[in-house]
């Protein structure tokens, strides 16, 4: 319960940052080079390269499979 | 720029609108090109996909090399669904570092070198282990090294004498299912080389809460994996790992964005590398190495995108700290500035920062081995800093087609961590990609 509270909580505000945003005010967000992955195949090679060559992975998102990696 | 200008168009209307000619400039600013399919939100795409790459990586000559393609499909189904297809190809070749040797100075001054070519009885496809090399010389009067006060002056990597040349290839599907303000996504994949074969599920949920200005993503993945070491034929080795992440991606104003993801992942059963030794300067041997059978790793990332109108520029800025129950924490820190010039074209200028602090049970070699726990020389569980730089350039031949070059070089130095130890800097190398992308849309 305190839980669900504190969440609402944390949306409410979250919701505060970016009041009155229209949808058409949403243009420049909805660039191509305002995506979180603009180039999504280059960005699985690329953290494909750093899951086999570093000690830490992950972060972005779940999935995948693991590879021999030598 | 048509997309600019109609919304700074529509915009400038806006003081005027009634409900209804709100409703039409809402549905009209959403088919504004670009508006629905790069959305934060959840909406399914409208178009068919196929985006692809040739991808080339280098370590260096004697070291591995990769060649990859890989391709995907995606196609709407419907109104509510979408199905991607991805499939990748590496062709991998070259020889990789399986352990370290010191050079030694013994009282009287007599430098012990290790012998060149102590790696030669090493065999395999991929560099065996468990060999019965004697790396150093034969100590005098058989006292060991370590009981006849000899000292280590520096440390040796040992490349594997023998190259490896294998091939991966992955295929996954993955479908979308849209809900109103709900994704619902299932994904289901294979990777499979000689050696190694990985089977994986990945369930995702996505929420837009706030009028779509918050979204709340939840995500799993199962991955069962086989290991079938070609050093050792018959032997299996099995691994589960369990991925966990919670997300909050939160639109801040109308030009930046922010997301903050947690993961965990949960790895169990034969986690160690089947190639990789330690050297014993006890017993002057080299033996397999071995890790813990389980390993949880976290993950805090915090990413922020930001829109420069007067340069017409986006700026990527992400921070990552991850640590593990091995030991191994790490910081990423990886920015990128992505810029429209004229005529279609686009420049991306980045550059990434990582630092990791080694394993608990990592050593360049050891003296004697633990009673008990893991042991690695793995360069990759050591202490360690990388700077990666790249560049590329795309593209767009009309408005369904865009084709991308790029380069990328990435030097990993032991005095470039954040927290620099005496680990030694035998293992540093870089390497160097090279990529072209293609994206078709109809």
């Amino acid at each position: 319960m305190i839980a669900r509270a504190a969440l609402g909580l944390v949306l409410l505000s979250l919701g505060a940052c970016a009041a009155n945003l229209a949808p058409w005010e949403r243009g420049n967000l909805a660039r191509p080079d305002m995506a979180f992955e603009p180039y999504p195949v280059e960005a699985a090679f690329r953290e494909h390269i750093w899951f086999s060559r570093e000690g830490a992975s992950g972060g972005y998102a779940v999935g995948g499979g693991g590879c021999g990696c030598n | 720029m048509a997309t600019r200008s109609g919304v700074a168009a529509v915009a400038a209307t806006r003081k005027k609108s009634s409900p209804k000619t709100l409703a039409a400039l809402t549905s009209a600013a959403l088919a504004l090109p670009g508006m629905t399919s790069h959305s934060h939100a959840a909406t399914p795409p409208t178009k068919v996909e196929l985006e692809g790459g040739l991808f080339y990586y280098d370590e260096g000559p004697d070291r591995v090399r990769v060649a990859t393609v890989q391709q995907q499909a995606l196609t709407p189904v419907g109104d509510n669904f979408d199905v991607k297809l991805n499939a990748v190809y590496d062709a991998i070749s070259g020889a990789s570092p399986i352990y370290n040797v010191p050079t030694l100075e013994c009282p009287g001054g007599t430098v012990i070198q290790p012998t060149t070519g102590g790696a030669e009885t090493v065999s395999g496809a991929s560099g065996a282990s468990g060999s019965s090399t004697s790396p150093l010389p034969r100590p005098r009067g058989g006292i060991p090294y370590t009981q006849s006060g000899c000292k280590p002056i520096g440390v040796q990597q040992v490349i594997s004498p023998t190259p490896f040349d294998d091939r991966r290839v992955a295929v996954d599907l993955k479908a979308n299912h849209y809900r109103g303000d709900t994704t619902f996504g299932v994904g289901l994949g294979i990777s499979d080389e000689e050696d190694y074969r990985s089977n994986f599920l990945t369930l995702d949920l996505r929420q837009d809460l706030n009028e779509k200005r918050t979204t709340l993503a939840l995500g799993f993945s199962l991955a069962d994996d086989k290991v079938m070491p070609v050093n050792d034929p018959g032997f299996i080795g099995d691994k589960q790992t369990l991925q966990y992440l919670v997300g909050l991606t939160q639109i801040l104003d109308k030009y930046s964005i922010t997301q903050v993801n947690l993961t965990y992942s949960n790895a169990a059963g034969y986690l160690t590398d089947p190639y990789k030794d330690v050297f014993v300067l006890d017993s002057n041997s080299v033996v397999p190495e071995r890790r813990p059978d389980e390993r949880g790793q976290w993950n805090l990332l915090g990413r922020y995108i930001r829109f420069v109108p007067a340069l017409d520029a986006a700026v990527h800025l992400d921070y990552r700290y991850s640590w593990d129950d091995w030991g191994v924490t790490a910081n990423t820190l990886e920015t990128s500035w992505i810029q429209t010039l004229g005529a279609g074209w686009q420049a991306t200028f980045g550059v990434r920062y990582y630092s990791q602090g080694a394993a608990d049970f990592y050593q360049d070699y050891f003296d004697t081995l633990p009673s008990s726990g893991g042991y690695t020389s793995d360069y990759r569980l050591a202490t360690f800093g990388a700077l990666g730089y790249r560049l590329r350039l795309s593209k767009a031949l009309s408005e369904s087609v865009r084709i991308d070059a790029g380069i990328e070089y990435y030097d990993r130095r032991v005095g470039l961590a954040l927290d620099s130890t005496d680990n030694s800097d035998t293992a540093d190398y870089d390497y160097l990609t090279f990529n072209l992308g293609w994206k078709v849309s109809f």
